[in-house]
């Protein structure tokens, strides 16, 4: 008995006991001590497997000198995330910092990947909108319609006017949404907590129109190939009349409470600007062009759906700060809802969705449906083989571009800077991941 | 529908850079296509279309097609609102050149396409891992099988 005892009480550790468990397997179980030992030398895609000579940490293409009429203080990394709140998501970021100086940063994701592109190669058609859904879960119309503008364009389906100006009216809202769900919490990073509760308030009423002709309120799965799932209800319609009763006059509010706020203009005027040339090189779409002074929206210069149909106007800045991509967005607000006022005004009659069989054979081929997301240039591409399921299946996430441009603007700015700048990009790790 | 591309330019720009086998076409629905035989020429071609006015590399993906991966680039010129696409075919576990140096775009979206195929990378900055740990399969090729969670725990 006393033996026995004395085996008992030599315990195990957590690491020989998942060693025991996994002997059979092929599965390596390595301690934190072994894994950071050989951390330097992990992951890395070059034919050797090692770092290639002569680069520093953190690994990224810019980096600010240290200035020689300033205090220099030793160089240290400080890990930020991927449970930081104010990195709206699970990104991680390693700053290397100088003092308060940002010198130079480097963006680690991956912790949110689902292996969506994978899951949709097992998926039919039909089942792909509520799996995209998934990775932008703030503006899942957008996705939807990209895949859904991909499936019609291979299988030749003649889309129903009412189903192309629906889709637009709730795109819209949806985009309302989404950027309500931005800039209030833009606000709240440089420390603005009121115009976060005020903006919430309007982000529900357009979720509750959702909600009403969706059913959901966030994974809608509404926009499927050949139209829309369901018709707007009259309940929806009346909805949307008294939200937009107000909805411009609350938009003076917003501005007034936060972009008249001289201590939110010191926050983000002349902070965490990108350059026009910037912009261009590495990729941004969206608000993030605009605001950096390029005059595009693919809404106007490559119209899809029916916007074609609607009169709005593009607004841009010539800033490229947060200020410029704060107020960039409360105009296109604005411009949201003049389109929804015109949809509502000349909604054709007739069916909502094209007769389609139950099960959606694609012709072999590649389409690549883009849109206008609230992010930017959403698009889906699609590698059909003639069966109901795609071969491949590409999304192109706009803020997987502007993490790029994050990691090339944070070199140089203050710690305390660096959460209201990462913000303002308005990331989605849904569809960064994926 | 993509807008498609004069022919003449990409070809004046890809001859004068010296990318020779490169096939243009009209795709019905991807608009202007550039198939490079020589995957080894994709930074060149790049840097020439750059040159020729396409200032955005939007897109950068791969696919596992016929025992093969390829790379695809989709450009823009903002100015003439043109896209054009460019293809090329890689084997398993080539090495993809870089194209960082006009496109820095491609950062992020490089390492993907990399380790999700099982690409070997060269000439960019950071080549590491993107989305997944060491020792991952490339998921997306398409020999590697999705597993359910049951088939996992029959196995270990």
């Amino acid at each position: 008995m006393a033996e026995q005892l004395t085996q008992d009480t030599t315990p195990d550790t957590s690491l020989d006991i998942l060693r025991d468990l996994t002997a059979d397997s092929t599965v390596e179980v390595v301690s934190a001590e072994e894994l950071a030992a050989g951390y330097e030398n992990a992951g890395w895609l070059t034919p050797d497997g090692t770092p290639p000579a002569g680069i520093t940490v953190p690994r990224n293409i810019r980096r600010i000198a240290d200035d020689p009429h300033q205090l220099t203080t030793d160089h240290y990394l400080l890990n930020m995330g991927p449970q930081h709140p104010s990195t709206h998501g699970v990104l991680r970021v390693v700053l290397e910092l100088d003092g308060e100086r940002i010198m130079s940063s480097e963006a680690h994701v991956g912790q949110l990947h689902r292996g969506i592109e994978k899951l949709a190669e097992t998926r039919r058609y039909g089942q792909l909108g509520s799996l995209f859904d998934r990775a932008d879960y703030v503006s899942g119309i957008h996705t939807e319609l990209a895949l859904a503008l991909a499936t019609e364009e291979l299988a030749e389906i003649e889309v129903p006017a009412r189903a192309q100006w629906l889709r637009v009216l709730m795109g819209e809202i949806n985009r309302c949404a989404s950027h309500y769900l931005w800039m209030g919490p833009t606000g709240l990073d440089s420390g603005a907590m009121g115009i976060f509760l005020f903006m919430m308030y309007d982000r529900e009423k357009w979720l509750d129109i959702l909600e009403e002709v969706t059913g959901q309120r966030m994974m809608f799965n509404y926009v499927r190939p050949g139209g829309v799932i369901a018709d707007i209800t009259p309940r929806a319609v009346q909805l949307i009349d008294e939200y937009l009763a107000e909805a411009d006059a609350r938009l003076d509010e917003h501005w007034d409470n936060l972009y008249e706020s001289e201590i939110f203009q010191q926050r983000t005027q002349g902070i965490g600007v990108v350059t026009k040339q910037d912009a261009l090189d590495f990729g941004a779409s969206g608000f993030i062009l605009r605001a950096s002074g390029v005059d595009w929206d693919l809404r106007r210069d490559r119209p899809y759906s029916a916007y074609d149909r609607f009169e709005f106007d593009v607004m841009t800045r010539d800033e490229g700060d947060i200020y410029a991509r704060m107020v960039c967005r409360l105009d296109e607000v604005r411009q949201s809802h003049r389109i929804i006022r015109q949809c509502l005004a000349g909604l054709p009659e007739g069916d909502y969705m094209a007769k389609l069989p139950k099960v959606l054979r694609v012709p072999a081929g590649e389409a690549c449906g883009i849109v206008e997301g609230p992010r930017g240039e959403l698009a889906v591409h699609i590698y059909a083989d003639g069966s109901d399921k795609p071969l491949r299946a590409h999304i192109r996430p706009p803020t997987q571009y502007a993490l790029n441009i994050a990691d090339t603007v944070l070199p140089g700015q203050l710690l305390a800077d660096a959460i209201v700048s990462l913000g303002s990009f308005d990331f989605c790790f849904g569809e960064v991941d994926r | 529908m993509m807008i498609r591309t004069d022919h003449t330019l990409l070809q004046t720009a890809l001859d004068a850079a010296g990318v020779s086998a490169a096939e243009i076409t009209d795709h019905p629905q991807l608009g202007t296509l550039v198939v490079l035989a020589d995957s080894g020429m994709t930074p060149t071609a790049l840097a020439a279309l750059k040159a020729a006015g396409f200032e955005q590399l939007i897109d950068t993906f791969g696919a596992d097609i016929d025992g093969q991966v390829q790379a695809t680039y989709r450009l823009r010129s903002l100015s003439l609102n043109v896209d054009v696409t460019l293809r090329t075919q890689l084997d398993y576990g080539a090495t993809l050149r870089s194209v960082t140096d006009s496109y820095a775009s491609a950062l992020l979206a490089e390492r993907e396409l990399c380790e999700m195929f099982g690409l070997t990378l060269t000439g960019h900055p950071n080549p590491k891992r993107l989305l997944t740990i060491d020792g991952a399969p490339p998921f997306l090729r398409k020999e590697v099988g999705l597993r359910t969670k049951e088939e996992l725990w029959q196995n270990s």
